[in-house]
């Protein structure tokens, strides 16, 4: 999970339909630039465009079962989409 | 058959084979078209679109062929202001459901993204009270 927000402004981010070392290369919306979480690094990296060589911040997250996941964490809310 | 007809059949198979290798090599070669103009690097994806990669290259290394798929901006789209169930309402797993999920917990708020839905649209961006994040798998 990583801030979408960037100067004051707030990204659309979105897969750019790239991928680059069977990584997603991600981009914004709002200026194109490209996004990409580099080995070694914490965070998304602007690789081309508008922001170059800033980076957006990682927060924490946890890839795990749902049933681990609400135990740990019962007041839990779970994405809606049909 | 004369020797001139068995050459014609080898010609022939010879020119259906190569045709044939042409079509299976285009669809596995993945890597991106590669475009240079002057100083600039570009990648191009199957929809036309040009994508300026100068700055990885020269600053990161990233080799332009290297880039992948190119499947087009729109292509998979993320889910934008996703809504959440709480506990209690209809379509909340029950606690024994074992699906793959990324949970997050920010600003005091938990959340999980089932994996079955966010690996189709790869991001979603999201808001945490006043924070603004990308959920990405």
């Amino acid at each position: 999970m990583y801030s979408r927000e960037i100067d004051d402004q707030i990204l659309t981010l979105s897969a750019s339909g790239w991928t680059y070392q069977n990584t997603f290369v991600l981009f914004d919306y709002e200026t194109e630039s490209l996004w990409y979480h580099l080995s070694g690094t914490d965070g998304l990296t602007c690789i081309s465009g508008t922001y170059a060589d800033n980076v957006l911040n990682e927060f924490q997250s946890t890839l795990t079962r749902w049933n681990i996941w609400v135990e740990q964490n019962p007041r839990s809310k779970f994405l809606d989409y049909p | 058959m004369n020797k001139y007809s068995v050459i014609l059949v080898l010609i022939i198979t010879a020119l259906i084979f190569s045709f044939g290798c042409e079509i299976v090599n285009s669809q596995e070669n993945d890597e991106a078209k590669v475009v240079r103009d002057d100083s600039k690097i570009f990648i191009e994806d199957r929809t036309g679109k040009n994508w300026d990669v100068t700055h990885a290259v020269s600053h990161y290394g990233f080799v332009p062929e290297d880039f992948q798929f190119g499947l087009g901006p729109f292509a998979i789209r993320p889910i934008l202001d996703p809504e959440m169930l709480e506990r209690g309402e209809l379509g909340y797993p029950s606690d024994n459901n074992e699906s793959l999920v990324i949970g997050t917990m920010l600003n005091g708020d938990t959340r999980a993204y089932p994996l079955d839905v966010l690996g189709s649209h790869e991001v979603a961006d999201e808001q945490f009270d006043s924070t603004y994040v990308a959920v990405a798998y």
